[in-house]
């Protein structure tokens, strides 16, 4: 049937009875695809996968740590074999970074070197984190005094020219923990670190974890916020969800981000120390000590200098930028 | 409405606004039509994201990025807006049509005084010299209602209460003597006590002030106070729009029952019950086939689902876009 | 505002207070006197140490250092340059490095914000996509990298700069670009995501309807908003030119505090050590200081509150 009134549509309309019925719940239903209700990690998961830096970066970081991990093994020389006649080599099959003055390979160098920075960068970090978890835990929890007072050590120590008392560390600690080394005191496991790496970790430990202690501080606050405002709602049974899904994941993600862009920072400051000659103890090699034993025949050898830095900037890139993706991926308020 | 036939200020027809996300386009206006006479006051009604304050923003040329109009003309006083060059439209902006927003906390520039801001309007649009503008703006403060206007106007806009910021905004878009003012929820973000206080100022200064106003909301309360028309929205299309009667007392849509349903009424004689629309909005990425309310409807057919609603000429200057209208028109043809 | 000061530069004091504690007791942590290392007999150690106080108990050499201190008195030079004042040493070698440390920062001002700009405005342009991919090298990179790489390419191979010194004015251009390059990367991605958090702002909404051009609202509207983070990170910059002069002066063997900081480590020159930090942090920490009060005076919100 044709309906065909001028006065109330501008358009005939052709319809028949059986367009009138109503519309079955089912029918309707299938109008309304509500998108598959997601969790929070699943749903950051799927935003990191669809960021292609973030995505790109984490091959590069896998890639990096298989180099600087399993490359030493697949290597035929070791990082401190000095091979008679292969001095001074210009990069090479033989020896695809080349060589140096001691006819050491630096392809093999630059893995361990690779490691070792990786193995500061994450332990630092690590130890920045728990460090710095317990202590804004602490103050957070038990409040009042005890919290301005633990607050106004954190701020003096923020306000402190970290550089500078990391180098003034570094110095100090040198002498006492080589003494150690050397005296055999040190736990079995230590001993392969030497006392650069242990002098680094202690001045991380003593410096670096007052951000990580303000973000677990501001988190406890408000938790217990949230708890009080839940008490008084006299909503109990919802408290153990409202933490494990809003809370929780907040913190964590905080803290994963924050530990993440920890990372290429000690890198960095490791690298800027092994260039002022107080990185890793010889005959370790990290990227920065690397690097800056290249300066010298910077002229003769810059294949010397371009390989080990190459590595550095790709990693602290590479962890900068993954970091970033994953800061956007789980707190998508920030985008 | 029975006066004699005003001057049409604005006549929007068939605009189409879209934003261009990664996820796809989403359509945030599908094609809304309307116009608005001199000294004219419509009220725009809907829930958020039914693309009321997007299509406004389509009038000033200040969609968001990725946002574009994909189609359909907007005449504003004669003149085709879309079309215009951004220079062009910026000395329209401001000055023939202007705009408060919904926040009054966040709008205004927190580095800069109240009165650097709206003098910036003044230095733009008008001739007026120095101590004219300042003229202008304490005459503009005394208009909306603040005191100690040149005290004030030197002050940061943190010095100001919510109420007193949005009344600053006033001032602002008045500076120029706007021809058109666009209201985008003006009072949401405000206590109760100050949402009464700006609308009764919104009213009094319509009727001291010849222009026409879009009053966005999603308060039909506010609507029936000042407006004379009003255009129902949903999910980017104008669902049913008439005088403020037509509306009220007599409503073709089911979105617009359910709506005046949902309102609380202080004047109620039994004691009825608030009913809320049940269902969510639809994605406007990939809308429905036919009418977006349809999955919410409780009156929802068969050709709801796949056909989209003719717009029905429900009375005078009142429209509707449901095809309940055809299935009474069909009733009354087949029962004859 | 007043009140504001006052209790900020007290606590600065503070934290200079700390900062020379702590480097003291430090040093004093360093087993043996710093002439153990020479090759000395014990009776001119003790000479020396009794010369240099060493041989009282710590707390009072500790009241002693504070006094001197207060009066301005770094010690001398144990080493590197024997008996002379530490402050002498300063006083001939740090306007060498504030040279080049301030000229560094405009540098990095000068190019850093317009990058930034550029970014954000141009922002999923080309433009953009190059001045991040730049940046965020730029930030990668370690500066020591960066000094002798240039160095190698402009001085060695190309000839344009001398490789060391500074003894005409275009050999001013390395040190300022190695130095200021990370500042100026930092600065450029700030600007950039703090331009474009301003350009999502409610009042540049406000300030387009209000007709003003685009020029009006990226520099009046969205440009001061967005200096303040900028204005936050000169106490840091200040901080990071000051320690990263210490690469650049070796790399490029200027004679300015940082090379004589660098040799005082290598040499163990403990009375250098302990005067340049003590020089340096109180720098810093009155920089970042001037950075705090600099901050509220740009930002009127913050009057207010407190």
């Amino acid at each position: 049937m044709i309906i065909n009134n001028k006065k109330l549509f501008s358009t005939q309309i052709e319809v028949t009875a059986d367009d009138f019925a109503p519309a079955s719940n089912i029918e309707r239903e299938k109008l309304t695809s509500i998108g598959e209700q997601t969790s929070y990690w699943r749903d950051a998961w799927r935003r990191l996968k669809m960021n292609k830096i973030a995505m790109v970066s984490l091959v590069v970081i896998i890639l990096v740590l298989l180099f600087a991990i399993v490359g030493p093994f697949l290597s035929p020389y070791t990082y401190d074999q000095q091979i008679r006649g292969d001095e001074n080599l210009t990069p090479s099959l033989k020896h695809l970074f080349g060589t140096d003055n001691l006819g050491r390979d630096l392809l093999v160098r630059t893995m361990i070197g690779a490691r070792i920075s990786i193995f500061i960068g994450i332990g630092a970090s690590l130890l920045v984190l728990v460090i710095g978890s317990i202590y804004g835990a602490v103050s957070g929890l038990i409040g009042g005094k005890v919290d301005s007072f633990m607050m106004r050590i954190v701020e003096i120590i923020y306000s402190l020219p970290d550089m500078l008392i990391i180098i003034l560390l570094r110095i100090v600690l040198d002498d006492p923990l080589t003494k150690a080394f050397d005296s055999g005191n040190m736990l079995g496991g230590l001993q392969v670190l030497g006392p650069g790496i242990i002098a680094m970790f202690i001045v991380y430990a003593l410096l670096y974890w007052v951000g990580m202690a303000r973000i677990v501080r501001g988190q406890v606050l408000q938790l217990k916020e949230m708890e009080y405002v839940n008490a008084a709602r006299a909503l109990g049974s919802n408290n153990k969800r409202l933490i494990m899904k809003h809370l929780l994941p907040n913190c964590i993600g905080q803290l994963v981000v924050t530990t993440m862009l920890q990372i290429p920072s000690v890198i960095f400051t490791e690298a800027y120390l092994s260039f002022l000659g107080i990185g890793v103890s010889k005959p370790l090699a990290s990227l920065g000590s690397l690097a800056s034993d290249a300066i010298n025949g910077i002229s003769s050898y810059p294949y010397r200098l371009v390989f080990p830095a190459a590595t550095i900037s790709i990693i602290i890139l590479a962890f900068n930028l993954f970091g970033d993706g994953l800061r956007d991926a789980l707190d998508p308020r920030l985008k | 409405m029975s006066e004699a036939k005003n001057k049409t200020l604005l006549s929007v027809d068939s605009l189409e606004v879209s934003f261009f996300t990664y996820a796809g386009e989403v359509k945030a206006v599908r094609g809304i039509s309307y116009e608005l006479e001199e000294g004219e006051v419509m009220g725009i009604v809907g829930e958020s994201g039914s693309g009321k304050s997007v299509s406004s923003y389509g009038l000033m040329g200040i969609i968001p990025e990725p946002g574009k109009i994909v189609s359909g003309s907007i005449q504003f006083d004669g003149k085709e807006i879309t079309k215009l060059a951004e220079k062009e439209m910026q000395k329209i902006r401001g000055k023939d049509v202007s705009m408060i927003f919904q926040d009054p906390m966040t709008s205004l520039n927190p580095v800069y005084t109240v009165g650097n801001q709206i003098d910036e309007s003044l230095r733009k649009h008008t001739d007026l010299n120095k101590q004219q503008r300042k003229d202008r703006i304490i005459e503009l403060f005394t208009l909306v209602g603040i005191n100690q206007p040149e005290k004030r106007m030197n002050q940061y806009p943190h010095e100001f209460s919510g109420g007193m910021r949005q009344r600053v905004m006033i001032a602002m878009a008045l500076a120029c003597n706007p021809k058109l003012l666009i209201a985008d929820e003006p009072t949401t973000a405000l206590d109760v006590t100050i949402q009464a206080q700006i609308v009764e100022l919104m009213k009094e200064l319509k009727d001291k002030i010849n222009m026409s106003i879009i009053f966005i909301t999603h308060d039909l309360g506010v609507v029936s106070e000042i407006c004379d028309k009003v255009a129902v929205m949903y999910a980017g299309n104008i669902i049913e729009r008439g005088s403020i009667d037509d509306i009220f007392y007599n409503p073709k849509h089911p979105y617009t029952k359910g709506l005046l349903k949902s309102v609380p009424k202080l004047n109620a004689d039994d004691h009825e019950r608030l009913v809320p629309i049940e269902g969510s909005p639809v994605d406007l990425i990939n809308p429905p086939k036919g009418c977006a309310f349809a999955p919410r409807c409780e009156n929802c057919m068969k050709i709801c689902l796949t056909e989209k609603p003719p717009v029905c000429h429900v009375g005078e200057n009142h429209e509707s876009v449901c095809w309940l209208n055809v299935k009474e028109e069909f009733e009354k043809e087949s029962g004859k | 505002m007043a009140k504001y000061i006052a209790k900020r530069i007290m606590a600065a004091l503070f934290t200079i207070f700390v900062a020379a504690t702590i480097t003291f007791f430090l040093m004093k942590l360093v087993p043996g006197s710093p002439f153990t290392s020479e090759k000395t007999n014990e009776i001119a150690q003790a000479a020396l140490n009794e010369k240099y106080g060493l041989d009282k108990p710590i707390y009072v050499q500790y009241g002693k250092y504070i006094g001197q201190l207060l009066n301005g008195d770094l010690g001398v030079s144990l080493k590197i340059q024997k008996n002379v004042p530490v402050t002498k040493i300063i006083e001939d070698s740090f306007p060498i490095s504030a040279q080049i440390g301030g000229l560094s920062i405009l540098f990095a001002i000068a190019f850093g914000i317009p990058l930034g700009c550029i970014a954000a405005l141009k922002r999923g342009k080309w433009q953009d996509g190059v001045i991040r991919v730049f940046s965020t090298a730029g930030i990668a990179i370690p500066g020591f990298v960066i000094a002798t790489t240039s160095m190698l390419i402009f001085s060695i191979n190309l000839g344009w700069f001398p490789t060391y010194g500074l003894d005409e004015p275009s050999s001013y251009i390395l040190p300022v670009f190695t130095l200021g390059f990370y500042p100026m990367c930092y600065i450029a991605r700030l600007l950039r995501s703090s331009m474009l958090e301003a350009m999502g702002q409610d009042y540049i909404r406000t300030a387009k309807a209000k007709g003003m051009s685009v020029f009006v609202i990226t520099f009046k509207h969205a440009m001061r908003n967005s200096l303040i983070p900028v204005i936050t990170y000169i106490g840091p910059l200040v901080a990071y030119t000051l320690t990263g002069a210490f690469v650049v002066e070796k790399v490029f063997n200027i004679p300015g505090l940082g090379r004589y900081f660098i040799k005082s480590i290598e040499n163990r020159d403990y009375n250098m050590i302990m005067g340049t930090t003590v020089f340096l942090a109180t720098l810093i920490i009155l920089m970042n200081l001037l950075c705090d009060i600099l901050y509220k005076i740009v930002d009127p919100r913050i009057k207010l509150t407190k």
